[in-house]
């Protein structure tokens, strides 16, 4: 054994020298080499995966605006329509009431002139049947020339009248009796 | 018995051939010997070209280390992207076998083994490494390929197995890793290891070292007849010597890789099966090269 490390030049010193050479170089490399450049490779893989990650979150939420900003424009859309349908419907009610109103009122116009009408042709009867009683009477009393009793008389009267034929004013609700 | 007495014999054989002559082949081109030689010493301490040499590809490796990682951004460029790969290319290898958490613990260890094992073997085969004389007491070279000081790779080894065995005590508790050596096969498997690290790598660099040199000595004596291979046959065995040095670096690193991502993860009757598996893995693929170093040399 002796022999053997003899030649193969064996020592302790020798040894500890290369080994402490080689811990020497191992330290440094470690804080030189090693150490830094996995940091760096580690922080940039960390950093293109955030990276791409990012770019992965920006393109979502781009589509998702973009499907909001569809949506919002094809909600504002259909708003519209509505809106306009709504106004137009809006429109032809207020049209048609506007439309029943004036026949309403044209109708109550014309129902209120029929009246009126009415009013004022039974008014123009009642006179003219007063003033025809008046003028029978006295072309009677002429033509007689006497006096008749009032009961008589009116009776004479109406005769008369009827025999004139009846007057529109016979409607009234005196029933064209004579007025006494 | 048998890979010992082989040893000794190769030591003898060493031992006669050094006592004649420290150069191959009369050419001026050093042999050198299994034990890395003095260069001086101080007291008891005996300084040797492979340590010296150790000492220069870590000053070397540490201040590249140093200028690369100035100023790093997070978008790299240049300098930082040569980096960035070796380090990333080690991160994953370390993350598949020993998984996320415990290949960050260990990725400098064996990061550090690789790119040191590749740096001195490359510098070794620099002009000048072997070639240099230091005149001291005798004439020997002033550097040396630190792998072929078992002293390095022994070092080197021995820190392996001891991470191995505080990954093993810290990942299953002091008892539970210690049940693991109630079978005395796994205390020789430590010891294999150890052994088979050390003496695997330096084989190799060594036998690396003594193939040029042959080859250098070679082409000088043919300098005068075949003047193109005299330069072509070194250049070619220098280049497989640039391959067989990453190799050996990538071997040593992905081995101490598999022994501590077993002691971590591997205890019990179905990590077993995984780990001899593993290791039998581990072992094809270095088998064939030491057999070409153990023909080489």
């Amino acid at each position: 054994m002796g022999e053997l490390t003899g030649a193969l030049g064996i020592e302790w010193f020798a040894l500890l020298w290369q080994l402490a050479a080689f811990l020497l170089l191992l330290f440094v490399l470690r804080k030189y080499a090693f150490g830094p450049v996995t940091r760096i490779l580690d922080e940039r893989a960390n950093r293109i995966r955030s990276s791409i990650e990012t770019a992965e979150r920006v393109q979502r939420e781009m589509q998702e605006t973009e499907q909001r900003s569809r949506q919002l424009l094809e909600d504002s859309r259909r708003q519209g329509q509505q809106i306009v349908q709504q106004a137009q419907q809006a429109a032809d009610r207020i049209q048609v009431t506007a439309q029943e109103q004036a026949k309403i009122q044209a109708n109550e116009i014309v129902a209120r002139s029929q009246v009126d009408i009415d009013r004022a042709k039974n008014d123009a009867m009642e006179d003219l049947r007063h003033q025809v009683a008046d003028l029978a009477i006295a072309a009677a009393s002429r033509v007689v020339r006497r006096e008749l009793d009032p009961k008589t008389h009116v009776q004479l009267i109406n005769d008369v009248l009827a025999e004139t034929g009846r007057v529109p004013g016979a409607d009234s609700p005196n029933g064209g009796r004579p007025v006494a | 018995m048998h890979i010992w007495n082989i040893a000794l014999s190769v030591v003898r054989a060493e031992e006669e051939a050094g006592a004649e002559e420290s150069t191959f082949l009369g050419t001026p081109f050093h042999r050198p010997g299994l034990a890395p030689e003095e260069l001086f010493s101080i007291g008891p301490i005996h300084v040797t070209n492979s340590m010296f040499t150790t000492l220069l590809v870590v000053l070397f490796v540490s201040l590249l280390a140093i200028w690369l990682t100035r100023r790093m951004q997070l978008i790299p460029s240049g300098k930082q992207n040569f980096l960035e790969v070796i380090v990333e290319g080690l991160l994953g290898l370390v993350e598949s076998a020993a998984g996320h958490r415990v290949g960050r613990i260990i990725l400098p260890l064996i990061g550090t083994l690789f790119v040191y094992i590749v740096a001195a073997n490359w510098f070794a085969l620099l002009p000048g490494v072997g070639t240099i004389l230091y005149h001291g007491e005798h004439d020997v070279p002033l550097l040396r390929a630190p792998n072929s000081d078992y002293n390095m790779t022994f070092a080197m080894a021995l820190l392996t197995i001891v991470i191995v065995q505080v990954a093993g005590f810290a990942a299953h508790g002091f008892g539970g890793h210690l049940k693991e050596y109630r079978n005395p096969f796994n205390i020789i498997d430590e010891f294999a290891r150890l052994l088979s690290l050390s003496v695997r790598l330096f084989a190799n660099v060594f036998a690396g070292e003594v193939l040029v040199g042959v080859m250098l000595a070679l082409s000088f004596l043919a300098l005068e007849y075949f003047l193109f291979f005299a330069f072509a046959v070194p250049a070619m065995f220098l280049a497989l010597e640039v391959f067989f040095g990453a190799i050996q670096a990538l071997v040593f690193a992905l081995l101490s890789l598999i022994y501590i991502s077993l002691a971590v993860g591997g205890h019990g009757e179905g990590h077993d099966v995984e780990h001899d598996a593993s290791v039998a893995h581990a072992d094809d693929q270095a088998a064939p090269l030491t057999q070409e170093s153990a023909a080489r040399s």
